[in-house]
């Protein structure tokens, strides 16, 4: 078993990562994104300051993927998960108001997030087709996970996905003070 | 009315000939001069007269076709066979409306940019996914 977290940049997938880390999943990530936090964060701002944990693309196309992360947590890119080598893999899919998501990732690139803006504008279309294309592998449970409904409510999302994790404490780790760009009251 | 040609007159001088040949449509006159210094062969100067009417028929056609006004700068859609060209070159031009619309060129309701996001979900395919990139 596999466990993977995804979705759109700035949806909370890095949130959930840390979260379920703490709740007892052995999770796999580097720091290769951290410069981000350097490049595009101030004094009153950081996109993501608990980090983001993620690996390097390259470690998605490794020919014993499978294998090497067996009973490991880690965080994929959207677009790499149809890539995925066969095997047995429960998703958890992060899913956020696309306004929200495009106000985030505005503050974060000003100049622009590049694929995953324009995913933005088509979001439910998007988001919907992929997931009907993974559930159709074969091989991957999935559960879509609202992020506003993990700050508002993480002992229940946590519970809620079924996975072998202490929930209580993978809900300790929800920081509700970043949620930002939030457009109405949870 | 298509250009027609005439030989208006043939000069010699310092061992080269001119000739001159004027192409008129009935409103439009043009004259065009020849020059060689040795013999050419009997179609030379047809031959030339051939390619500088159809030169002419279609530098009218074309100045027909132009109406005074404002200019569409958005380029041309590339020629698709494929959806998934097709898709692609959708992408293409919604990105273009994405940046103008972030740099403030153009207004979120810009019709141009609606129809292109509304193409964009009604022609998606998961294979397309790649395309976002």
């Amino acid at each position: 078993m596999i466990y993977l977290v995804s979705g759109v940049s700035r949806s909370g997938t890095s949130m959930m990562m840390r979260c379920l880390e703490a709740g007892g999943l052995p999770a796999v990530y580097d720091h290769h994104q951290d410069w981000l936090n350097v490049q595009y964060g101030n004094g009153e701002y950081l996109p993501n300051p608990n980090g983001f944990y993620a690996c390097e693309r390259d470690e998605f196309y490794r020919p014993d993927f499978a294998d090497a992360y067996a009973g490991k947590l880690v965080k994929v890119p959207w677009a790499m998960l149809l890539r995925l080598p066969q095997a047995t893999y429960r998703l958890a899919f992060m899913l956020r108001d696309p306004a929200e998501i495009f106000a985030s990732m505005r503050r974060f690139i000003p100049t622009g997030f590049g694929g995953d803006e324009l995913v933005t504008a088509l979001y439910p279309t998007v988001t919907g087709a992929l997931q009907t294309a993974l559930l159709a592998r074969g091989d991957m449970q999935v559960r879509t996970v609202q992020y506003a409904a993990v700050v508002k409510n993480p002992a229940t999302a946590f519970a809620g996905l079924g996975w072998p994790i202490d929930a209580q404490a993978a809900a300790a780790m929800v920081q509700p003070e970043l949620y930002r760009f939030r457009l109405e009251a949870t | 009315m298509t250009y027609t040609a005439r030989i208006v007159e043939a000069q010699r001088q310092d061992g080269q000939l001119r000739v001159i040949v004027e192409y008129t449509n009935g409103t439009a006159v043009v004259r065009d001069s020849m020059t060689t210094k040795s013999a050419q062969d009997g179609d030379w100067i047809a031959r030339e007269a051939r390619r500088r009417t159809a030169e002419l028929d279609g530098l009218e056609m074309f100045a027909a076709g132009i109406v005074a006004g404002p200019i569409d700068l958005m380029p041309p859609e590339p020629p698709v066979t494929t959806p998934r060209e097709r898709y692609a070159a959708k992408l293409t031009e919604f990105r273009w409306w994405t940046e103008a619309l972030r740099n403030g060129f153009a207004p979120v309701a810009k019709p141009e940019f609606v129809a292109a996001r509304q193409w964009l979900m009604d022609n998606f395919d998961v294979a397309y996914l790649d395309l976002f990139g």
